[in-house]
């Protein structure tokens, strides 16, 4: 076991007259000097070695600076500790009482082994010099003139022996950890699609260098794709330690279905207090693979850990060959762009048209009765065209007669019921039909009464003859009314 | 009848000729691609010329010649065909990749380059709609403001404010799309544009050799023409600076 020791007490003093001499009755070594205390003597390949170097002083100090340090060839050099401002405590060295200020803290991680010597290092201070105003407060002697004296302060070199780590019991898996460390796994989510990613994330940590430690290898694991991780770093340093933990962080892809293992992850470091090296482990963590493995998907899965750099520039590439040259449509200069816009406005025309034609016809009843009137009078030929192929004079007269009468009643919007012949005649007349017109009509509804009521017999010839009289009757009037 | 055989034999003959002189152009366009793998790109410059004189009009080709051009150190020219590509295929990313890049080599600096972040923003909204998409939003648009109109004629009771409003903003949006439109195809289809496609050229004061030189612009700037004169346009560049060209120096996009 190595044991903690002081390593050394130096003074190796330079003395600047800045505001007189130091007085002669005062050993500025005896009162002044910088110390390096280690925690060891004798170290690992890996292992910390704590350096504090401390200022004991008996004088009033100030500004306060180091000027040369150690370059600690064969170390890792980890600081871990600074002052800021001057904040001592008491110590006695030969029962005299000293201030001591702890000045700086490095941690020191031997690379090679050997014999190492670690430079001294030097700080430059002021002290305050003699004045006939000296008093001593406590066995402290207090300087109370305004003199300053500059002083530089060397420590002493040190010498530290460091070992390389026993072949014996070393495992195949040790990656030159030399500390205290332990390792944790886990893997989120637990249940997925064959296909899909999840996130393996293992964390070592513990006491000692993190530059031993090394990616746990996946490389043999069943079942999965493995990609690269991304690594985390977390140093944690404070007075006397160093240490922190490195977190892996992998994507897995599950290339099967159902209950996949991942194994237990060991490290393996060497441990300095027991001197033997040691293995930590996880538990195996299982994971539950469902689905079918969507190949696009895997090819697809965006899973780059670093941003893509780019390394130079240049025009892109050229554009494939065609086979035939398109015919690029131009839609606003189409005929089809222009007929569009021209038959907007011309379809809204027509259907305002159409509405307000609605509307008159809901609210203008003599309007609508013109308006349907020769599609009336057209059903009712129809009709009597039936009784005319069946042969039936008297039905056939009477649908004629009807027909007619019901016309004029819509074009005059008149009850066709009390529309009698003569009263139809007068309003004819009334309206300023030609008298010919009129007597054609009158003509025609006196033949019907006649069919109707006399005991006349009409061929089908005569029949044909009164329909087309009467349509050409209707036509006229339509025109005229 | 006779005449309708005439003509109808016409037609064909006019359609059958075209379509020929179109597949002739494809097939040039195909070759140029071949000697530009095969890296003779000067050769491939021409054939790609050939092409677009054959009477193909196709993005690829024009993109195509300007990669040709590029490589044979015609940065002028790369950019002229590039833009005349970025026409016919606004949003297409290699023309736009290859332009910026053409652009970024050139000798002079586009002063439009130097506008701020937004100015550029709103440029590229400005010209992010392709005319056809305007066209089609501005038909919509319209489509919808006839139905609109139409609908209140059958339906006079529901609110009236609430119809005007939207009948307003349809209004509003038609009229904002078709202006739109309207600039954008008068901006296609103007020959204001041109590319220094000379090594160099010396902006006079008046058209003449012999006037005051205002500035010297270099291969690949891009000028707006204000007008012509005998055998000198007048340009303008995107920082204001006016002067005389000769015609041979530039080339209309």
């Amino acid at each position: 076991m190595v044991s903690q020791r002081l390593l050394g007490v130096v003074c190796c003093l330079v003395m600047f007259g800045l505001g007189g001499q130091a007085r002669a009755d005062i050993t500025i070594e005896d009162n002044l000097f910088l110390v390096t205390r280690g925690n060891l003597e004798r170290v690992y390949i890996g292992q910390q070695l704590t350096l504090d170097y401390d200022l004991f002083y008996r004088f009033q100090v100030h500004n306060v600076g180091f000027k040369e340090e150690p370059t600690y060839s064969g170390f890792w050099v980890e600081e871990l500790y600074g002052a800021q401002r001057l904040d001592p405590h008491r110590e006695q060295v030969d029962n005299v009482e000293f201030n001591v200020d702890l000045l700086r803290q490095v941690a020191l991680f031997p690379t090679q082994s050997g014999t190492h010597m670690i430079e001294p290092m030097s700080l430059s201070c002021e002290i305050a010099t003699g004045s006939s105003r000296r008093r001593n407060f406590g066995g402290f002697d207090v300087f109370m003139g305004q003199n300053t004296q500059a002083v530089i302060v060397r420590s002493q070199p040190l010498e530290i022996e460091v070992l390389s780590l026993p072949a014996q019991g070393r495992p195949k898996n040790f990656s030159g950890a030399v500390g205290r460390f332990n390792i944790r796994a886990d893997v989120q989510p637990r249940q997925v699609a064959v296909g899909n990613p999840l996130t393996l994330k293992v964390e070592i940590g513990g006491e000692g260098h993190l530059t031993g430690i090394e990616a746990p290898d996946l490389a043999a694991l069943q079942g999965f794709k493995v990609y690269d991780p991304k690594v985390q770093e977390n140093i944690n340093k404070g007075r006397g330690h160093y240490g922190g933990s490195r977190r892996y962080e992998y994507i897995l892809i599950p290339e099967e279905r159902g209950i996949l293992e991942i194994p237990s992850l060991q490290f393996a470091y060497f441990n300095p207090y027991s001197e033997t090296y040691e293995i930590d482990q996880t538990a195996s963590l299982r994971i539950v693979a469902q689905g079918e493995m969507a190949e696009e998907e895997a090819q697809t899965f965006g899973l780059s850990r670093k941003d893509i750099q780019e390394v130079g520039q240049d025009i892109r590439y050229i554009k494939p060959d065609i086979q035939e040259a398109s015919k690029p449509l131009v839609f606003y200069k189409s005929a089809a762009f222009w007929s569009f816009q021209v038959l907007l406005p011309l379809t809204f025309l027509a259907l305002l048209l159409l509405q307000r034609h609605q509307q008159r016809l809901e609210g203008d009843v003599a309007y609508a009765r013109r308006r349907r009137a020769k599609g009336e009078a057209g059903r009712r030929l129809g009709q009597a065209n039936q009784f005319l192929a069946q042969g039936d004079g008297k039905e056939f007269h009477a649908e004629i007669q009807r027909c007619v009468l019901a016309f004029v009643a819509d074009q005059l919007n008149l009850s066709a019921a009390g529309l009698t012949n003569d009263i139809c005649t007068r309003l004819l007349h009334e309206k300023g039909i030609a008298k010919d017109r009129i007597d054609e009509l009158q003509y025609l509804l006196v033949e019907c009464d006649l069919a109707r009521f006399a005991a006349v017999r009409f061929t089908q010839e005569e029949m044909e003859k009164v329909r087309e009289q009467a349509e050409k009757i209707i036509i006229d009037l339509e025109r005229v009314l | 009848m006779k005449y309708k055989n005439i003509l109808a034999a016409f037609l064909l003959i006019w359609t059958c000729k075209s379509a020929t002189a179109q597949e002739a152009a494809v097939g040039l366009y195909n070759e140029a691609n071949q000697l530009y793998r095969g890296g003779e790109f000067a050769k491939a410059r021409d054939k790609y010329l050939q092409s677009i004189d054959g009477g193909l009009v196709e993005a690829h080709c024009y993109y195509n010649l300007g990669n040709a051009c590029f490589k044979v150190d015609r940065l002028g020219e790369a950019i002229l065909w590039y833009e005349r590509a970025l026409k016919l295929a606004p949003r297409d990313q290699d023309v736009q990749a290859n332009l910026r890049f053409a652009n970024a080599v050139k000798k002079d600096r586009d002063p439009a380059l130097q506008g701020n972040v937004i100015w550029r923003f709103l440029e590229d909204l400005y010209y992010y709609p392709t005319p056809n998409e305007l066209s089609l939003v501005f038909s919509f648009l319209l489509a919808a403001v006839f139905a609109l109109a139409t609908w209140r004629l059958w339906h006079p009771t529901p609110s009236f404010t609430v119809w005007l409003s939207v009948l307003l903003i349809c209004c509003a949006a038609t009229a904002t799309t078709g202006l739109f439109l309207g600039v954008r195809v008068q901006q296609l289809d103007s020959r204001d544009w041109a590319i220094v496609t000379a090594a160099e050229g010396t902006a006079r004061s008046e058209p003449d050799g012999d006037k005051t030189a205002l500035f010297v612009i270099h291969e690949g700037t891009k000028v707006e023409i204000e007008r012509q004169e005998g055998k000198w346009f007048l340009v303008r560049l995107s920082n204001g600076f006016g002067g005389w060209l000769p015609r041979q120096t530039l080339t209309q996009i």
